[in-house]
């Protein structure tokens, strides 16, 4: 377990120094603060939801998250989930903006594509030594659809703004000019979210370490599942003073999932379909969210409202409550509540190549 | 000439423009960021926005002119603080391209860019 906990320690060391020379933006929403759940972190069970929107990988993030169930902690996180977009990890200067606002499908998975792993502890066993759970996941997503009339009107509203520089008789800095665009560009992060349809494709496995040595893993479960998702556009746009007029978002994310879970005897393949629905406002967030589950595991379904909350720039804190899957509590009903705390290791974690 | 790439937001640097007809210049905002560029050639504009195969005219009209690029790239893409702007020069005697590299100070920050090029 020391080596494991030290290498969790060494990771968030790492992270932390990779995301400490970057500036916070003024104003985070909850959605930035998150680091997105991984599908490592689906397939150990720690995620609080099951129906997780498609999410833009950072070139590295980093989560720390705690389940009320796991009650053994010693001051250093007991679950942690570790994500690395390789694509973004080197420079890319041939890629314009029209080729990554609408990429081609292969284009599209190599720039979203991610890898994951996550660790949480395990069941204690009989001579008390507690196990240790790994993860790994994949993922990748695909943008479909034309940009949004909002998404026009702001990068028009851009080009004007950037050209009133560009044409200045001395070179602006680049204070100047970012003071004059931050405005144009976060809103045009946000519209070109806003009436398109994000597929996300999703791999995951889980082991179980027993002695907590890596060259002993029992395989736990497998996974892979699609998930599309569409933001409605609801905000509109001050073409003079850039930002978008904040209102709460509001996402509908549905996902179909195969699970073979070699933790039973019986029921072993399992296919979840299901349907999320979210609200998200500057600092709030709540969903429902429905799940049936199908396969020759028994019918069974999970039913669920989650609420996060963003305490600072970066924490925030999420809960979950409903009805769980039968037989997901190890026996101990079907009552679903999780607990959750978030730290965010940077805006966007970037990993700079070394000076030429 | 082959390609080159400089950590940096300026450069200054010489072009052959040869016997060619038509001498064409690109600057291309990579790292899937946003920006625009303006182009000037003995300082009277010629084009801003998005320049691609812009072609600036015949050699015998450039020579021993200064075409002069200023670009700004501004940190949309989420994934990651780097901007590029690389400068493509065809048609003259060899295709030149240069890439300046800068990360941007923030996130949703910009960089400015300017490069010159004497026309020989």
């Amino acid at each position: 377990m020391t080596t494991l906990r030290s290498l969790t320690l060494f990771i968030a060391v790492i992270v932390a120094a990779a995301a400490q020379a970057q500036t916070a933006p003024d104003t985070l929403k909850i959605e930035d603060v998150k680091t997105p759940v991984s599908p490592a972190f689906v397939i150990l069970g720690v995620a609080p939801t099951a129906v997780e929107r498609p999410t833009t990988p950072r070139a590295v993030g980093l989560a720390l998250i705690s389940a009320n169930s796991d009650t053994s902690g010693n001051g250093l996180p007991r679950n942690l989930a570790l994500e690395v977009a390789p694509y973004w990890l080197s420079e890319r200067p041939a890629l314009t903006f029209a080729e990554y606002d609408h990429p081609s499908f292969w284009q599209s998975l190599r720039q979203t594509a991610s890898i994951s792993v996550a660790t949480r502890n395990g069941t204690a066993t009989a001579t008390n030594e507690t196990p240790s759970l790994g993860g790994i996941g994949l993922r990748a997503s695909w943008t479909l659809g034309e940009s949004s009339p909002l998404e026009q009107q702001v990068l028009a509203a851009y080009h004007a703004k950037a050209k009133t520089f560009l044409l200045l008789p001395i070179r602006p800095t680049d204070a100047e000019a970012s003071a004059a665009l931050r405005p144009f560009v976060l809103a045009m992060r946000e519209a070109m979210k806003q009436g398109r349809w994000i597929v996300e494709a999703a791999a995951a496995s889980s082991a179980l370490f027993p002695n907590n040595d890596l060259n002993q893993s029992e395989t736990q479960k497998n996974a892979v599942w699609i998930t599309p998702s569409y933001r409605f556009q609801r905000s509109t746009f001050d073409a003079a003073t850039g930002p978008l007029k904040e209102v709460p978002t509001i996402d509908f994310v549905s996902v179909l999932r195969y699970m073979e879970d070699r933790t039973v005897t019986t029921g072993r393949n399992a296919v979840d379909a299901g349907a999320r629905l979210l609200w998200e406002s500057d600092t709030i967030a709540v969903s429902a969210e429905h799940i049936e589950r199908f396969g020759n595991a028994r019918h069974t379904r999970r039913t669920s409202i989650l609420g996060e909350y963003k305490v600072t720039d970066n924490i925030y804190v999420s809960a979950t409550f409903g009805r769980n899957f039968d037989g997901e509590n190890n026996g101990k009903g079907n009552l679903l509540a999780l607990f959750g705390i978030n730290f965010n290791a940077g805006q966007k974690p970037s990993l700079l190549p070394p000076p030429r | 000439m082959p390609s080159q790439t400089i950590n940096g937001d300026t450069l200054a640097a010489t072009y052959s423009v040869g016997t060619a007809a038509s001498i064409r210049i690109s600057a291309v905002i990579g790292d899937g960021q946003l920006g625009d560029s303006a182009v000037w050639l003995d300082g009277n504009l010629l084009t801003t926005g998005d320049v691609n195969h812009f072609d600036i005219g015949a050699a015998e009209t450039l020579r021993g002119r200064q075409l002069k690029f200023r670009s700004i790239a501004s940190g949309l893409n989420p994934q990651t603080l780097r901007t590029t702007v690389t400068y493509f020069l065809a048609g003259g005697t060899t295709d030149d391209d240069y890439t300046l590299a800068k990360p941007v100070a923030g996130d949703a920050m910009s960089v400015v860019y300017e490069a010159t090029f004497q026309l020989v």
